[in-house]
């Protein structure tokens, strides 16, 4: 296995900082996610987990620290490359192509992800039609983009990013806007892409999902690491309490 | 026949081609253009007027590849129109002009004298191969950052062109390039009317061309990565889309067709020189821009519709003033002209082919709808 080249480590972030200007968004983080692994990414709104997705996926350069992807150094790859070697990501934001039908939103992922060097344009359709299939969107494959509730949207941007065939994908809060039933539905789906053999790094502000489906998770305030460890643990420490609830109710939960 | 009478029957026939409802009825469409192309300048009153509206045409479609499927809405066109006219007189037939008014009794054959398919290919490549030089540092802009960029190139490009000055011995020189002297073409053919049909058909072709070029792009990959980083440049680069290399090759591509579409006018005007009466017309940038609007901007057929459509306002404008027996009427014609245009851009922004939408046959609905939005 070529795991054992890289001592059961798929991505490896070291002392990753970005500062803008004088802004630092995130600062000396540093954590590893091993292959077939899913980690939860928390944190408070502001903490930085956008931006160290954007450095992961090469949409940001760090300032200092490095990050490494079966050791292969990151940092000064550009998106594209980042893409075909394996690593998807969903925005939090989502970013349809809004003129393209849903179907063809998808293709693209399949022409120029991971798996779309050896594919023709029609083989990546096909493949596009799976994926859809797979998330629940193939009903509305030709429905232009901006069609799709927001609900839509957040599965399109998983669909497409799972149509690139990645060893490793970002999700960045894929659930936000759904309501309970959608989120139990979405909880399925990420188990279901793990269990394809993707590694997964969920960034999540639902908790129920990030204990539900997360072996282990990091948690960031203020661009800072505070807490790593499993779901629970990491719930109970007190300093995560303060960071997401404030230092007066981290108070009152001590003293009962 | 009346050119009026063609061009209409262009309009029509290629919006019959565009729709995608009926497939005979395409292919039917389809074969009727190929017809109206063949005969129409057989059937003309007036063949010098119906090769501009190729030369256009395909200007439009190299801009559709830069600007309608990639987003990127380039305003210098002209600066590669300029560089294919050039090129096609310089390779094809350069000759030197006399260089003082004494002189002008024996002017100076010395041709580069290339075969004029050789020159044409230059006359894609030197465009194609400066767009390169021009786009990797452009095309880092974006929006309008971009469109004022390559506005500034197509300023820049006759200037540059009439300082290069002569190559080779300063006595003697092989050929010279410049604002002074300017080139002078060989005609293609002996007479004027073989001249033209020449043209015509060169034009036609390669404008056949382009548009099954544009489709055969917009069915590829090449295609869907340039569609992708029109809608959102960013996420196509995390889809593994490299934009740079795509959107620097829709940039070369286009400056190739627009270059040759320069070149067929400088075969048309015998003469090429860096002046705005010349061949460095800024309207001609505006032009292409207005013919893919009005047919519809990144399609595939927009660009053809467009052209015909285009070339049919001009042509009525062209004979207003006598129809009413008016010739004051001439002074209006770009004012009404700017006027149309930017009716058609706010009652259909996706141009006239949304006229014939992918689900139904022909329909209105969609123009009566924007009317009926923009006018609260």
């Amino acid at each position: 296995m070529s795991e054992n080249a890289n001592n059961g480590v798929m991505l490896k972030v070291q002392g990753a900082t970005k500062r803008y200007g004088g802004v630092t968004a995130v600062s000396d983080i540093s954590f590893e996610v091993g292959p077939g692994e899913i980690l939860g990414l928390i944190g408070p709104n502001g903490a930085g987990k956008t931006t160290l997705v954007n450095m992961i996926t090469g949409l940001a350069k760090p300032t200092s620290g490095t990050i490494h992807y079966n050791n292969t150094l990151l940092n000064e790859v550009p998106p594209h490359k980042i893409g075909a070697m394996g690593i998807a990501r969903t925005f939090q934001i989502v970013r349809p192509f809004q003129n393209l039908t849903v179907l063809e939103n998808v293709a693209v992922g399949a022409m120029y992800g991971a798996g779309g060097a050896k594919r023709s344009a029609n083989q990546s359709f096909k493949k596009a039609e799976e994926v859809l299939e797979f998330v629940g969107l193939l009903p509305r494959k030709d429905d232009q983009a901006d069609q799709l509730t927001i609900v839509g949207r957040k599965r399109l941007e998983l669909a497409k990013a799972l149509a690139m065939e990645p060893q490793l994908i970002l999700l960045d809060e894929v659930m936000a806007g759904l309501r309970g039933s959608e989120v139990d539905d979405a909880m399925q789906l990420i188990r279901d892409i793990n269990k394809r053999g993707i590694t997964v790094l969920l960034i999540e502000h639902v908790m129920k999902v990030i204990v539900g489906v997360c072996q282990r998770v990091v948690v960031l305030d203020y661009g800072r690491k505070i807490a790593e460890g499993q779901p629970i643990e990491v719930m109970n420490n007190p300093v995560v309490i303060e960071a997401y609830l404030g230092k007066r109710f981290a108070k009152s939960q001590k003293q009962e | 026949m009346s050119n009026l009478v063609l061009i209409a029957a262009g309009i029509v026939l290629s919006l019959v081609a565009s729709q995608r409802k009926n497939r005979t009825l395409g292919l039917a469409g389809l074969a009727g253009l190929g017809l109206l192309l063949i005969a129409s300048p057989f059937v003309t009153e007036n063949k010098a007027t119906l090769i501009p509206i190729y030369i256009f045409g395909l200007a439009a479609i190299g801009w559709n590849i830069i600007g309608g499927f990639t987003g990127y809405a380039a305003f210098g066109q002209v600066a590669f129109y300029g560089l294919g006219a050039y090129a096609v007189v310089l390779f094809g037939s350069a000759r030197r002009p006399p260089l003082s008014a004494a002189s002008t009794a024996s002017i100076n054959d010395q041709t580069l004298g290339w075969p004029l398919p050789i020159a044409f290919i230059m006359a894609a490549l030197i465009p194609a191969l400066i767009a390169l030089i021009i786009g990797l540092p452009v095309l880092r802009l974006k929006g309008h950052y971009f469109a004022i960029a390559t506005l500034g190139v197509a300023l820049a490009m006759p200037q540059v062109l009439s300082n290069i000055g002569c190559v080779g011995d300063e006595r003697n020189p092989t050929f010279c390039v410049g604002l002074g002297t300017g080139l002078v073409m060989r005609p293609l053919a002996q007479d004027k009317e073989g001249n033209l049909i020449q043209l015509y058909f060169f034009g036609a072709i390669l404008m056949v061309l382009a548009v099954a070029g544009l489709w055969f792009i917009s069915r590829n990959k090449f295609g869907y990565g340039l569609f992708a980083i029109r809608e959102n440049e960013e996420a196509a680069g995390v889809l593994g889309v490299n934009a740079t290399l795509f959107k620097n090759a829709a940039f070369v591509l286009a400056a190739a067709l627009t270059g040759v579409a320069g070149a067929i006018q400088a075969m048309v005007q015998n003469s090429v020189a860096p002046t705005e009466d010349s061949i460095f017309n800024n309207s001609t940038s505006l032009y292409v821009i207005v013919i893919c609007l009005l047919g519809g901007t990144g399609t595939v057929w927009g660009p053809l519709i467009g052209t015909f459509i285009f070339a049919f306002i001009r042509e009525v404008l062209e004979k207003l003033p006598s129809w009413f027996n008016n010739p004051g009427l001439l002074e209006w014609r770009d004012v009404i002209f700017g006027l149309i245009v930017v009716l058609m851009v706010l009652f259909l922004p996706k141009g006239v082919i949304q006229l014939v939408s992918n689900k139904g046959g022909f329909t209105w609905r969609i123009f009566t709808r924007n009317i009926r939005e923009n006018s609260i």
